[in-house]
């Protein structure tokens, strides 16, 4: 009844990240409640994620939740002795980077898809703007790292890179982010 | 661009995250005392991380959680459908048992298998003709089938909502 009631408390809470794991136990345990708790707590940093990854808000919601679905459905394999954080984000990171190379290639191709996509880019600030120009596989440990905190380690686990690939990678991202902002200033 | 240029220019990130040897990041320092252009690049360079630590974005819409549980919710078996499938199989394997018991035990049953089986091998080497298994074999037979067809659908149905409850 306790466990009950500091579990309604948990949910009620706005986003932050104390107590999750308890959620993440009940959640795994086919608490559905405490599964929709996990998913409020995480969905702004969630979908901000694939906003910036891919700077289209119905592209961006179509990830989002998938993220959350591939949680649901990943979650017996989350070792409740362990943070999960680390895990959720390294979960996030490989359904974004998969997610472009999932989708359907008409839809890319679609000429509104195209249109809006522009016009997204025309009305961006210059970092997001250069941000967009970057490659898939440049941006998003950009993101996971500066924009999410992620540590470079965990980077490395979910997008099967070793530890100096990804320094390497943030290293040449922001070295053309710099160029493409200093040539646009 | 002078060649000094470039290469302080492709240590700037190295420069800034401190991962330059001492000769390095005084070379590199000296040069950009010297050089407006790759003062603006150092600028950027110093100021970037901090810039994308504070990217805005959109805030999530409303449908987001509903969506997903929407979807959740359709992969979720209720423990009817979890553990109906119990009571067939518990059914079918009671009127086996009740079948098999009513020949007398599984020797008779045993002895009736080896028979059809010999028989089928027979037919299969040309030896004698198609046998006519007896009404109460296919009936066994059917019953069994079922039964297996049930465990493995179930099992399948436990395998995706297992371990969820382990």
């Amino acid at each position: 009844m306790q466990a009950d009631r500091a579990l309604s408390a948990l949910r009620a809470q706005p986003v932050d990240d104390s107590d999750t794991e308890a959620l993440a136990r009940a959640a795994r345990g086919g608490d559905l409640e405490a599964f929709e708790g996990l998913v409020r707590r995480y969905q702004r940093r969630v979908y901000s994620l694939a906003y910036q990854h891919l700077r289209d808000p119905d592209e961006a919601q179509d990830l989002a939740q998938e993220v959350f679905v591939r949680l649901y459905r990943n979650l017996d394999r989350y070792d409740p002795g362990r943070p999960f954080q680390p895990w959720f984000w390294r979960l996030a990171a490989n359904v974004a980077a998969t997610y472009r190379r999932n989708r359907p290639a008409a839809s890319v191709e679609l000429p509104d898809v195209a249109a809006a996509a522009e016009t997204a880019r025309e009305v961006a600030l210059p970092l997001e703007r250069a941000l967009a120009d970057l490659s898939d596989d440049l941006r998003l440990p950009v993101l996971l790292h500066y924009y999410l905190d992620q540590p470079l380690e965990e980077i490395a686990l979910a997008m099967g890179l070793s530890l100096s690939a990804v320094k390497s990678r943030l290293h040449r991202a922001r070295a053309l982010l710099r160029r493409l902002l200093v040539e646009e200033d | 661009m002078a060649a000094v240029c470039v290469q302080v220019r492709a240590q700037l990130e190295g420069l800034v995250d401190g991962d330059l040897d001492g000769d390095q990041a005084a070379r590199a320092r000296a040069h950009l005392a010297d050089c407006a252009a790759c003062r603006a690049h150092h600028a950027e360079a110093s100021s970037l991380p901090a810039r994308l630590g504070a990217l805005g974005s959109p805030e999530p819409p409303a449908a987001l959680v509903e969506g997903v549980l929407r979807r959740v919710r359709g992969e979720t078996i209720g423990p009817l459908r979890l553990w109906g499938p119990l009571a067939v199989e518990v059914l079918l394997s009671v009127v086996a048992l009740w079948y098999v018991s009513g020949l007398d035990g599984l020797s008779i049953l045993a002895r009736r298998t080896a028979s059809d089986v010999g028989s089928l091998i027979g037919w299969g080497a040309g030896l004698s003709e198609l046998p006519a298994p007896a009404a109460g074999d296919v009936f066994l037979l059917l019953v069994c089938g079922l039964l297996v067809v049930t465990t493995l659908y179930h099992l399948a149905l436990l395998s995706r909502q297992g371990l969820r409850f382990s």
